[in-house]
């Protein structure tokens, strides 16, 4: 298993979430190496936990953290409910939290795989902000950031020109933009565009059914919700599609630019900005996905869920 | 002949902007009213009189606003773009009239209860002037046949920041109040107005008109120019802007426009004074205006050839 990509992913709550640390863990597609958690849709103790036993139930009992319940410098008031996460409730695993925090994790983890490890961010930056300033070397130890919110030129979805993620720690991204570390930004402008539509979802289903195995049954289980939630339309499968270009990243094309952020205000907070003006100096810092092959999209997607599904090549 | 109150901050496209409207058939000029922006209040007043004195045109003209709503005034000149006097250094006459006794935020708001539903109100500088009749007069809101307003950028970057533009980065309160107050508002921004530019040729043909008007539209824009070859290399010629709103009022067909709700943002640090249109398939807000987002570019520029000087 050596030739696959280390990943840890750092993640807040959320049925597509969970299904993505899944398809990390389960997929056999890559080595799910840790976990780390943040605040965002519920607290970031409440998900770590969720977030182990998921990865416990798909074959891998491995670190995680949780990490930071707030914003570097804002107030942040939880909008889930305290009991259970997508209506399902997870068996109880022998795996224990680390003592430690998320961006202790984050630090450990690359050092111990130096240049190796790719980290996938679900949710906002504040661990990998945290991370930086507890390993001031770790941009350069890092193998890449996968960052799944922002948005170059497509609109935004919390204000006209704002992401979630962004806007839940528009401090946390500006510092972790500008701090050297190698990011792939998949924004909106792709993001969008990652949603199946609901009947090529039924082959996993069949998939999970055979398989009849408890992770199986969570897959089934965590698409029926999304299903359901997407309302007949395309199922939104943003963060599927994260983990899974963050392996295979020819599933989304990119470019290189200047990302800031804006960090003051509140109309265009947690904005993704960049220069576009010509003759503009360019200080090149991320690479930002804006094109995928939907339909081929789709089909590694459904490739990822199924590979979950059955259980991974293990 | 549609009535049409032409409100200015006199730099050089604003002079082309005077030109155009001034000269083309189709509107009948009420007034030119002044603000601060490019030059200074009294700079943009001087530089208007002296523009009609080339035309030899009697519209008088109205002083307005010579600082923002709600900020100091920086006194910061676009010396660059315009020139130390904002004409390409060659407002070096004295004008042979001067402003009204009337200031702008009056003369509005009265042509506009003289005329309900008639006047259109061309805004090519800050909105310091239309804010403040609207404050004064609130009742006007309803009765203004139409603002067509040069500024903003919705979808392009913008020319003093990356995100702002010059005219709503002046008064971005001003912008805002005015957006915000119900009026019917085209919005001519850099969107469409880097699409339609001023070919260099163009001056030729105005001196070879051999006339005071033509020798000084050349003088002028030849300046303007110099400017965008520094600023924007390769470019083929000079962004015109003002006289783009004029444009729009004289035959709308010359752009498309779309009907966005779009605010100004007042407190962010790099997207100050960026005007954030809702995109987004599903806006939260009802459009407050519609937006040029295309231009028949060729179509524009012939018309403004064969009327502006």
């Amino acid at each position: 298993m050596n030739h696959l990509t280390k990943l840890l992913v750092d993640t807040d709550s959320g049925p597509g979430k969970s299904l993505a640390v899944l398809c990390a863990a389960g997929s056999g597609r890559a080595v799910l190496e840790g976990i780390t958690t943040v605040f965002g849709g519920a607290k970031a103790s409440k998900t770590a936990d969720h977030a182990l036993r998921l990865a416990a139930l798909a074959g891998r009992p491995i670190s995680g953290a949780a990490g930071a319940e707030r914003p570097l410098l804002r107030e942040w008031v939880p909008s889930e409910p305290e009991n259970g996460e997508a209506g399902c409730v997870l068996p109880e695993v022998g795996r224990q939290l680390e003592r430690m925090t998320g961006a202790d994790l984050i630090v450990g983890m690359a050092n111990r795989y130096p240049g190796e490890l790719t980290v996938v961010c679900l949710g906002p930056l504040t661990n990998v902000a945290l991370a930086l300033v507890k390993d001031p070397g770790l941009a350069g130890k890092v193998k890449r950031l996968v960052i799944a919110g922002g948005s170059l030129k497509a609109p935004g979805d919390v204000t006209p020109v704002s992401e979630r993620n962004m806007m839940l720690d528009p401090d946390a991204a500006f510092r972790v933009f500008h701090s050297g570390m190698p990011i792939t930004m998949l924004g909106l402008d792709v993001l969008r565009q990652a949603v199946v539509p609901g009947d090529r979802l039924q082959s996993v289903t069949d998939a999970a059914k055979e398989a009849d195995t408890p992770a199986a049954e969570v897959v089934r289980q965590l698409l029926d919700d999304l299903i359901a939630a997407s309302g007949g339309g395309g199922v939104p499968l943003a963060e599927v599609f994260a983990v899974a270009a963050s392996v295979e990243p020819e599933l989304a094309a990119t470019e290189p630019y200047a990302i800031t952020v804006e960090t003051k205000g509140s109309l265009s907070l947690g904005a993704t900005l960049t220069d576009l003006r010509q003759g503009a100096e360019r200080k090149i810092n991320c690479e930002v996905a804006m094109n995928v092959d939907r339909d081929q999209l789709v089909d590694r997607l459904i490739e990822w869920l199924t590979a979950t599904a059955k259980g991974g090549a293990r | 002949m549609k009535p049409v109150i032409l409100d200015v901050d006199t730099g050089i496209d604003d002079a082309l902007a005077i030109a155009y409207a001034v000269r083309s058939p189709e509107l009948e000029v009420l007034g030119i009213t002044t603000c601060f922006g490019n030059v200074s209040v009294k700079e943009a007043s001087r530089n208007s009189l002296i523009v009609l004195d080339y035309l030899d045109s009697e519209i008088p003209v109205y002083e307005g606003a010579g600082h923002p709503l709600f900020r100091h005034y920086s006194g910061v000149k676009a010396v660059e773009v315009h020139g130390e006097d904002g004409l390409g250094n060659r407002a070096d006459i004295v004008p042979k009239r001067s402003i009204e006794t009337v200031g702008a935020i009056d003369f509005i708001i009265g042509q506009v209860k003289r005329r309900p539903n008639e006047v259109t109100l061309i805004c090519v500088g800050t909105l310091t002037n239309l804010a403040l009749a609207l404050m004064k007069a609130p009742e006007i809101a309803g009765m203004l046949g139409r603002v067509v307003l040069m500024g903003g950028a919705v979808t392009v970057p913008g020319n003093v920041t990356p995100w702002a533009e010059a005219n709503v980065i002046n008064d971005p309160e001003a912008a805002e109040f005015v957006f915000r107050s119900g009026v019917p508002i085209t919005l001519v921004g850099l969107d469409v107005t880097m699409k339609t530019l001023l070919p260099e040729a163009s001056l030729t043909q105005w001196r070879a008109k051999e006339t005071r008007l033509g020798s000084f539209m050349a003088d002028i824009a030849s300046f303007y120019i110099q400017c965008y070859k520094r600023n924007y290399p390769g470019i083929r010629g000079c962004g015109l802007h003002d006289p783009l709103a004029v444009g729009v009022v004289i035959d709308p067909s010359f752009v498309e426009t779309v009907p966005l709700h779009v605010q100004v943002d007042l407190e962010g640090e790099l997207s100050f004074a960026r005007t954030v249109g809702d995109l987004r398939d599903k806006p939260e807000k009802a459009p407050n205006m519609d937006v040029c987002l295309k231009v028949d570019a060729d179509r524009f520029l012939q018309h403004f050839l064969d009327n502006a000087v």
